[in-house]
C-alpha cells in the first residue's frame, strides 16, 4: 500500500500515513506497525516523526470496512487489537524519541496514537475527539494509562465521559499536545522537521535516558491495564449501541459533525495569539 | 500407531475406575498450574463431556469450553435460505439429514416450509439421495449437504463414483483447520490447547494442524468420544502445557491414522476446491468452504438452478447468542433466550437444534452432580 511511507534525513525518520478520512483499516494498521518496527531498529536515525495524513492525522479504525463485514464485531476488535499494537510499538521505542506531527485532526485511536508519542505538536486548525462512547465504545490503545498520566484523573473523566472535542488551545491546557503551531502546512512542516533535527542531532542520549526513567512506570502498567481495555472492548464491539453508532456513522455519515455540535460551552474553541507559536 | 483390535471393548472406554484414575491424574499434573481455558472444537465433544459429566472430573481451574464444532449451527443461513428457494421450485426436491430441517433461516425454516408445499426430504446416507433420483428421473433432486471434513469425503467419493443425471448439489460443508486461526485471534492469548474433533482429523490427519505448533505455539490432541478419550486427551494436553511444548497429537488412535485417511483426501482434492466460506454468524473463514470444481459445475445447483433468496439473509435473531455460543465467548446460560423463548421446540438459535448443538446438548441434559465421596 502506497499511503504509507517512510523516509529518513538528517538522524530522523519521517512515517506518513494520509489514509482515507484517517480511517485505518487492518491492512494499513499492519503496514503501519511494520513501518514503526522498522524504523525503530535503524540505527541511522534517533527521532522518528508520525505526521500522519494532511488532512487527518488518525481517526482510528475504519468503521466503513467494519461495517461492510460479515462480522462487524470480530473485525472491529482484530482492528482495535492491530491499532493496539501500533501503539504499543510508539511507547515501547525507547531507543528513539517519537514526535507526534498533527497536520489535520485526529479522534478515538488516533488521538490516543498522537499522545503516546513523546513530543506533541498541532497546527491550529486540529481538533482532537479523544472519544469512544460516541461510537458505542468504551476506548482501547492504553487510553486508560496514557490519559491519567498525562492530564490527571479528573480531566479523563471528562474526556471520556462527556466525550466532547477539544479544542488546540484546550489540548495546549491539558497537555494532550506540547505546542499549537500556527501557520501553513509548509511551514509546519519545516517547524517540526528542524525541531527534530535539532532533537536528533544535539544530547540525544541524554533524552532517551530521561525518557526511560519517565516511562518506567507506565511501560510496567501496561499489559495489564491492556488487558481490561480490551475485554471490556470485547464486550462493547458485540453490543447493540455499537451497532446503531456504526450504522449512523456510515450510513448518516454525520457522526463526525454531531461529535463536534456536542462542543461544551466551556470548550474554547478559539487560538489566542500566546498559545500560537509561528 | 497402536493396531486397532478388531473386538474392541468400547466399554472399557467409559470405565469408572479409569476415569477415576484419569481424574486423579489431571489433578495431579494441574496442580500448580495457573487457571486455563482448553477448547474442543466438535460438537460430539460437546454432547459426550456434557452427558458423561466429564466437566466434573477436572479441576475447577481446567475450562473445557465448545468451539464451533456443530456443523448444523455454522452451516450458513445463506446455504438454508437457498435450500428453502429450491424447494419452493417445480419438479425440484431437496434432500438432507435430519437435522437441517429445523434450524431457522432467514424467514421459515426447510421444516416449516415443507409444511407449506415445499418439496424437502431427509435422507440417512448420501447413498439414498442416488436412489431417490434413480427413482424418479423426471424429478430433480438437490442433495442439501452440509458437516466438516468427514461428510464432505462422502459426498466426494459420491460424485467420483458418477451419480444420476439429476441429482445437484447444494454444497455447504466446511474445513476445520482454518477456524482455529479465528479463534486464536478473537480469544487472544486465553487458550492455551485445542482438543481436535475426531472424525474430521481421522480425514485429515494431524499435519493440517502443524501451524498451530509454527505459528501460535499451542498444543492440540486429537480426542475420541467416549469419557475416558476425552479425558485422556485433556490429560495429554496439561502435560504439554506443563512442559511448555506444543505438539500435535493423536489420542484417538484406534481410529485416527497420523496421514489421516489418504483415500478420502485424494477424492476431496479431486473434487473440491477451498475457498473463503461463512460459517454461520461468526466470521467469513479463509480456505474453509468445500466447493465443487469447475469441472463438476454441471452438478452445482448454486449454477445450474436460481436459488438465490428475494430477501437478504439473517444470520441470527437479533437476541440469540449462538454467533458469540460457538466462538466460546458466552455460555448458553448467558443469552437471554436460553430455556425461556428457546428451546428445541421452538429454536431460535441453530444452536439449540442438533444434538451436537451447545444449547440443546446443555438444555437437554441437566447438570449431572457427581457424589464423588
Amino acid at each position: 500500500m502506497s499511503e504509507i511511507s517512510y523516509q529518513t534525513l538528517n538522524n530522523v525518520g519521517h512515517i506518513k500515513f494520509p489514509v482515507h478520512n484517517g480511517a485505518m483499516d487492518l491492512q494499513h494498521c499492519r503496514q503501519l506497525f511494520e513501518t514503526i518496527q522498522s524504523a525503530k531498529q535503524d540505527d541511522s536515525i534517533k527521532v522518528i516523526v508520525l505526521w500522519g495524513g494532511p488532512d487527518f492525522f488518525c481517526n482510528g479504525i475504519d468503521l466503513n470496512a467494519v461495517h461492510l463485514q460479515y462480522n462487524s464485531s470480530i473485525l472491529a476488535y482484530k482492528n482495535l487489537k492491530a491499532l493496539n499494537k501500533i501503539v504499543h510499538a510508539v511507547l515501547t521505542a525507547d531507543t528513539k524519541l517519537v514526535i507526534s506531527a498533527l497536520q489535520g485532526s485526529a479522534s478515538a485511536g488516533g488521538v490516543m496514537l498522537a499522545v503516546a508519542a513523546d513530543l506533541r505538536y498541532a497546527r491550529s486548525n486540529v481538533i482532537l475527539t479523544p472519544s469512544y462512547a460516541n461510537l458505542g465504545l468504551c476506548g482501547s490503545e492504553y487510553w486508560s494509562i496514557l490519559l491519567p498520566a498525562m492530564i490527571g484523573y479528573g480531566n479523563t473523566q471528562k474526556l471520556l465521559y462527556e466525550a466532547c472535542p477539544v479544542s488546540p488551545a484546550e489540548a495546549l491546557h491539558l497537555g494532550l499536545i506540547h505546542q499549537v503551531i500556527c501557520g501553513e502546512a509548509p511551514a509546519f512542516a519545516e517547524n517540526i522537521t528542524a525541531k527534530a533535527e535539532y532533537l536528533a542531532s544535539t544530547n540525544i542520549d541524554a533524552r532517551l535516558a530521561a525518557k526511560s526513567v519517565l516511562n518506567q512506570r507506565l511501560l510496567a502498567e501496561m499489559d495489564s491495564q491492556v488487558k481490561l481495555e480490551l475485554e471490556k472492548m470485547k464486550d462493547c464491539c458485540n453490543h447493540p449501541e455499537f451497532e446503531s453508532s456504526r450504522t449512523h456513522f456510515v450510513e448518516k455519515n454525520s457522526c463526525r459533525q454531531s461529535l463536534f455540535l456536542c462542543a461544551s460551552p466551556g470548550n474554547n474553541c478559539r487560538i489566542n495569539k500566546s498559545d500560537c507559536d509561528e | 500407531m497402536t493396531v486397532m483390535n478388531k473386538q474392541l471393548n468400547l466399554h472399557a472406554f467409559k470405565d469408572r475406575e479409569i476415569v477415576n484414575k484419569l481424574a486423579e491424574e489431571i489433578q495431579l499434573i494441574s496442580e500448580n498450574m495457573a487457571p486455563l481455558k482448553i477448547m474442543h472444537i466438535c460438537g460430539g465433544h460437546e454432547n459426550a463431556i456434557v452427558r458423561y459429566g466429564v466437566r466434573q472430573f477436572l479441576p475447577g481451574h481446567i475450562q473445557v469450553i465448545a468451539g464451533p464444532g456443530c456443523p448444523v449451527c455454522i452451516c450458513p443461513v445463506e446455504a438454508i435460505d437457498q435450500a428453502v428457494t429450491l424447494s419452493l421450485q417445480p419438479k425440484v426436491t431437496v434432500l438432507t439429514f435430519g437435522d437441517m430441517l429445523r434450524v431457522p433461516a432467514t424467514t421459515t425454516s426447510l421444516e416449516k416450509v415443507r409444511s407449506d408445499g415445499g418439496s424437502v426430504k431427509v435422507i440417512y446416507s448420501p447413498l439414498d439421495a442416488v436412489k431417490f433420483a434413480n427413482e424418479k428421473p423426471e424429478q430433480t433432486f438437490v442433495f442439501f449437504s452440509v458437516g466438516f471434513e468427514t461428510t464432505a469425503a462422502g459426498i466426494a467419493g459420491l460424485i467420483q463414483s458418477g451419480v444420476p443425471k439429476n441429482l445437484l448439489f447444494l454444497i455447504a460443508n466446511r474445513y476445520m483447520p482454518p477456524v482455529l486461526k479465528l479463534l486464536m485471534e478473537v480469544h487472544d492469548e486465553s487458550l492455551q490447547g485445542f482438543l481436535l474433533a475426531g472424525h474430521a482429523t481421522a480425514i485429515s490427519g494431524l499435519g493440517v494442524y502443524d501451524f498451530m505448533h509454527d505459528e501460535f505455539k499451542l498444543p492440540c490432541a486429537a480426542a475420541g468420544f467416549e469419557p475416558v478419550d476425552i479425558l485422556l486427551a485433556v490429560r495429554e494436553l496439561l502435560k504439554q502445557i506443563k512442559n511448555s511444548q506444543h505438539e500435535v497429537i493423536n489420542c484417538y488412535p484406534r481410529v485416527i491414522r497420523e496421514e489421516g485417511n489418504l483415500v478420502a483426501q485424494k477424492c476431496l482434492n479431486e473434487v473440491f476446491d477451498l475457498k473463503p466460506g461463512v460459517w454461520r454468524g461468526i466470521d467469513v473463514v479463509e480456505d474453509s468452504a468445500y466447493i465443487l470444481k469447475e469441472k463438476y459445475a454441471f452438478l452445482d445447483a448454486g449454477k445450474q438452478l436460481t436459488c438465490i433468496p428475494p430477501y437478504p439473509p439473517q444470520a441470527h435473531h437479533p437476541s440469540c447468542l449462538c454467533h458469540r455460543i460457538m466462538l466460546g465467548e458466552v455460555e448458553p446460560q448467558d443469552c437471554k433466550l436460553f430455556k425461556k423463548a428457546c428451546t428445541p421446540g421452538k429454536p431460535f438459535g441453530p444452536c439449540m437444534v442438533s444434538p451436537e448443538g451447545t444449547c440443546h446438548v446443555r438444555y437437554t441434559y441437566p447438570e449431572i452432580k457427581i457424589d464423588f465421596s
